[in-house]
């Protein structure tokens, strides 16, 4: 190692164009990023909702619906002006391109059945604008009569109409060049266009906006936030310095590493998942770490030795500090690593990435960084230079005195330490206890943003915009032209309505209901399923004279051998989900099973919710998977059972309190949060490597631990306390962001530095005094 | 000039003009002429024939019907009685049709169901609404679009599998019409020997590509050519419909009788 410091500070220009130019390759690639905001990548590829969801698609092809409310709260929408215009919007919104035009749904397309003296009708439920009152009156009655779109298309109050679109699949998006968000955009630059002037209100939401907004706000947030983060961390680090170096060599190994990991990332072609957010942050918070560390023991050494040159100063700093650098890399590295066990693409890519940003961090800090500091004349300031040549390095400014006091005071009040910590962690673990699982899709918007608002009023004045769908599969070609079947469907729908939260349903079944109803006088005792099977191959056989061949596809296939029942849910959030899929389950095992069918669940609430199960779920077992993995590491390469299990201190000090102030403050753990808790882990363990290898380091010079511990804090726990202190602040920019996740995410990681900082400056060094441990006392009895 | 010359100018001129367009006659029909060509074909009086239908999806599920058929023409009018032989389920289903030429009356249509046993009037549809759960819609199951409906343009002459034909672009004259019909734009190839209408290409309205009509087997029966295979093809969604004609009868003088309600419930009996 020796020989490789001195050609990088024998080279330092070369070095530091080389650095550059590797940095700059993997740069470019940045711009073949992609973007994935699909919900569905959270859950592996072959789990069996991706399956049904897939096969769901497939068959019947109900992506998600996107939903356009219109509202008229003064008198409702059953007047001319309000009907004319939902009659223009819904024509406007079937030319978007990227729209399925066939498959818009609202009142001008939706088809009527009707009966007649003599026959049956199907037209839509407004081809012409009604003018006068009977007119009016007249739409109102159809739709209130025909159950299934009362309440989806209509809400039941008369308040507001439902404008429904599918997107075409991903696929054929692409291939006119278009993207869920410029179709998103076209739909909401249509809908504000038409909204000018009106007095109605105009409501965009369903999964497909939530996604394309979500995506939007990622690349939004990142352009704002990340700025800011990056000029307060400069900041605090220039008021830390006083020196342009301070603050260049940090950034430069943070902006390398960050460049480098989404490089690689994009060059090999993951792309960016919502998750990736984090790998910026992660690479700040951590990389900086490095180069604030050996620039730490940099100044250290140029108080002690003001005369002698730079270089062997620099040699000396990385010989001293290249150990405890690889080590912190290789041990956060392999932490972030252990995300590959999660099973969620989107949290292993991450993890993986930023284990790659985090080695590149280590290359540039012992590359770049000695051969920049190499360059730079350096001058330490006279007071500090006199005074820490008069009472050592505790002496050395403001912060090493309190931090030697502290010190001192933990070297003499072990045990009282100990004790104090066991109280914060007891109280700790009662906050933490308060945690509970809930999440949903809807979460990740602030509570007055206008995409909460759209959800809200179109979930409350409709059935719901989040679907669940039951694939039901016969025996046989026409099993769903079965009395039998058909019932069990219609017995099942009527149980699962009456779920909470369940807004409604639609099958087959009710279009079979409705025809039996018309046929027979329009009389509502007849809307049920007849008992003649060639009955109902009649009714639909004189449907196809004036429906289209795909009006029932969303519901049943073209062979009658597999059905869809469509379950209207009215929030994505966890807990009631999990009810929702409970009762359904039983439901669909008591209606579905005696016939002897197959049955399965799917749909963008299943997707969402077996989502959010299988992170909550798998919770535990990457906390435990990632302390596990650093403390063999560790254990492995400090060569001492005791040392990985001290390195842990803090790592398990920072999880406990993040707990807690998730108890506290109300966060529940989702996708968002225990992301966070898991990349907290990862963050704390730096500071007990640093502060474990500067006491080793420190006592095989002179074996007194009682002066040591003050000298230690003094120095490395003034390293700490910047490097904390540091990132604490950048992340609590993270509070003023548009996304909850973002400001959970700045108060988790700050959370996380804290709590760590706090453990490794107090609880680590009484440890070690209490316990003595043989990895630092060699030859001495603990 | 005085008043005089200037007359004889203009006379002259207005003379000149209109031998102009006398002698640049076109030597070419329009799409127009070609159009009304295909419309005035020789279908016969009546005819008899057997009809299988088969729809298939694009995961290549299949749904066939058969049924029996008998037309005959009142003039530019024309009754139609169909009765359904397979599936089992919808057998003696019968469908009564009188198409009225032109648009100023919607065509009668009454469809009998045997397990309600009673006669169910179907409602005038849509001339852009899909029949019977196929990809023809009701335009396209006619002989030939309404030809007043559409600007009819001759873009050329191709060969289509060897036959020579005209190539016709249709585009519906009102936007009304576009949205009723669900196209923007046709483009049809007829066969200049006989007057046929091979191939149509559909496009939707938002300009993209709908659907691909084929006629793939043309024989001569009674001397009279007749389509006895075709195809259509809807790209967007995958699904397509065969059609196979067979057994025709063209001129066996079938009665007014035989479009009645009172046959339409009786159901069809082989002889």
């Amino acid at each position: 190692m020796k020989n490789f410091f001195n050609g990088v500070v024998h080279w330092p220009k070369l070095t530091i164009t080389l650095v550059f130019l590797i940095s700059m390759v993997l740069a470019s690639q940045v711009q073949h990023m992609t973007i994935d905001t699909d919900t569905e990548a959270f859950i592996p590829k072959g789990h069996e909702a991706t399956l049904n969801n897939d096969r769901m698609k497939e068959i019947f092809g109900t992506p998600d619906l996107l939903w356009i409310g219109v509202i008229q709260d003064a008198g409702g929408i059953y007047q001319s002006h309000t009907l004319k215009l939902i009659q223009t919007l819904t024509e406007k919104v079937r030319l978007i391109p990227g729209i399925v035009d066939q498959d818009v749904v609202s009142m001008v397309t939706e088809d009527n059945i009707y009966g007649t003296a003599d026959g049956m009708e199907v037209e839509p439920f407004m081809e012409a604008v009604p003018d006068n009152p009977a007119g009016l009156e007249k739409l109102q009655a159809s739709l209130k009569a025909f159950d299934i779109y009362d309440g989806f298309i209509v809400a039941k109050d008369g308040s507001a109409v439902a404008i429904l679109a599918e997107l075409e699949p991903h696929e054929l998006l692409i291939e006119r060049g278009l993207d869920k968000f410029a179709v998103y955009q076209a739909v909401q630059t249509i809908v504000d266009e038409t909204a000018q002037g009106r007095s109605e209100k105009f409501y965009v939401a369903g999964l497909p906006v939530a996604e394309a907004t979500l995506g939007l706000y990622i690349q939004e947030d990142m352009s704002v936030m990340m700025p800011l983060v990056f000029l307060v961390l400069m900041i605090f680090l220039f008021f830390t310095y006083r020196s342009m170096r301070g603050v260049v060599i940090p950034m430069l190994v943070v902006s390398f590493s960050t460049l480098a990991a989404l490089g690689i990332m994009a060059a090999v072609g993951v792309p960016m998942y919502p998750t990736g957010t984090m790998i910026p942050v992660v690479l700040m918070a951590i990389g900086v770490a490095d180069a604030i560390h050996i620039l730490g023991k940099y100044y250290e050494l140029v108080l002690l030795n003001p005369d002698v040159d730079r270089k062997t100063l620099i040699l000396e700093t990385m010989e001293e500090m290249w150990r405890p650098v690889v080590l912190t890399s290789l041990t956060t590295a392999v932490g972030f690593l252990s995300f590959l066990m999660m099973e969620m693409v989107p949290l292993e890519m991450m993890g993986l990435f930023i284990a790659v940003g985090i080695l590149y961090a280590m290359f540039v800090s012992l590359t770049l960084v000695p051969a920049l500091l190499y360059l730079l004349p350096v001058k330490a300031p006279k007071t500090l230079l006199k005074r820490s040549q008069e009472a050592g390095l505790e002496e050395a400014g403001y912060i090493s005195g309190i931090l030697a006091g502290l010190g001192r005071w933990v070297s003499h009040n072990c045990e009282r330490t100990l004790l104090l910590s066991s109280v914060l962690m007891f109280i700790a673990a009662a906050g933490a206890s308060l945690v509970y699982v809930q999440d949903s899709y809807i979460a990740n918007f602030q509570k007055d943003s206008l995409i909460v608002k759209a959800d809200q009023q179109i979930n409350k004045r409709f059935v719901g915009s989040y679907q669940r769908n039951i694939l039901l599969e016969g025996k046989e070609k026409d099993a769903f032209y079965k009395p039998e079947v058909l019932k069990a469907v219609w017995a099942f729908q009527q149980d699962a309505e009456q779920v909470a939260g369940v807004g409604g349903s639609i099958s087959i079944a009710d279009f079979i209901r409705r025809m039996n109803r018309v046929m027979n006088e329009d009389r509502e005792t007849m809307a049920r399923i007849p008992d003649s099977s060639n009955l109902i191959a009649q009714y639909l056989l004189l449907y196809s004279f004036s429906g289209a061949p795909d009006d029932f596809a969303e519901v049943v296939d073209s062979d009658y051998r597999q059905a869809n029942i469509r379950i209207f849910c009215t929030s994505d959030n966890f807990i009631e989900g999990s009810d929702i899929e409970k009762e359904i389950n039983r439901l669909a095992h008591q209606h579905f099973d005696p016939l002897g069918m197959e049955w399965s669940i799917a749909g963008n609430a299943h997707i969402g919710y077996v989502q959010t199960k299988m992170i909550t779920d798998n919770l535990r077992f990457n906390m435990l998977t990632t302390v596990f993995t650093i403390f063999l590491f560790a254990w492995a390469m400090m060569r001492s059972l005791v040392a990985g299990l001290f390195v842990m201190v803090p790592v398990l000090a920072a999880v406990i309190l993040n707990f807690a102030i998730m108890g506290i403050t109300g966060v529940t753990i989702g996708w968002g949060s225990s992301m966070f808790t898991s990349v907290a882990i990862c963050i704390g363990v730096d500071y007990a490597i640093h502060f474990i290898y500067k006491v080793k380091h420190e006592y095989e010079r002179l074996p007194d631990i009682v002066a040591i511990l003050p000298l230690s804090l003094a120095t490395t726990g003034k390293t700490i306390f910047f490097n904390a202190a540091v990132v604490i602040a950048g992340f609590m920019v993270l509070l003023a962001s548009q996304m909850p996740p973002n400001q959970q995410m700045g108060l988790l990681v700050s959370a996380a530095m804290f709590s760590s900082f706090l453990a490794t400056l107090t609880v680590l060094p009484a440890l070690i005094l209490i316990a003595r441990p043989q990895f630092l006392f060699k030859g001495e009895k603990s | 000039m005085n008043m005089g010359q200037f007359a004889l100018l203009v006379f002259t001129l207005s003379i000149l003009i209109g031998m102009g367009s006398v002698l640049s006659y076109s030597e070419e029909l329009s799409g127009l002429g070609v159009m009304q060509q295909v419309d005035d074909r020789d279908d016969g009086d009546d005819l008899i024939q057997k009809i299988h239908q088969k729809l298939l999806d694009k995961r290549g599920s299949v749904r066939e019907r058969d049924m029996i058929s008998f037309r005959k023409d009142y003039g530019k009018d024309s009754k139609s009685i169909s009765y359904f032989l397979e599936p089992a389920n919808i057998r003696d289903t019968a469908l009564l049709t009188y198409d009225y030429d032109g648009v100023a009356k919607d065509d009668d249509q009454w469809l009998y169901l045997p397990a309600l046993k009673k006669v169910r009037r179907i409602s005038s549809s849509d001339r852009g609404d899909y029949f019977m759960g196929t990809d023809f819609t009701f335009e396209d199951i006619k002989q030939t679009p309404e030809l007043e409906d559409y600007y009819w343009t001759l873009t050329g002459s191709k060969s289509i599998e060897g036959h020579d034909c005209w190539v016709v672009e249709g585009e519906p004259k009102t936007d009304a019409l576009k949205k009723n019909l669900g196209y923007s734009k046709t483009r049809g190839y007829i066969r200049k020997d006989i007057n046929m209408n091979i191939r149509t290409d559909y496009w939707d309205r938002k300009g993209q590509e709908l659907k691909h009509f084929k006629i793939i087997e043309v024989k001569q029966i009674d001397g009279i050519w007749t389509a006895t295979s075709m195809m259509m093809e809807n790209v967007q969604t995958g699904h397509h419909t065969e059609m196979t004609f067979t057994d025709q009868k063209y001129n066996s003088g079938l009665s007014d009788r035989t479009f009645s309600e009172r046959m339409l419930k009786r159901g069809y009996r082989a002889k």
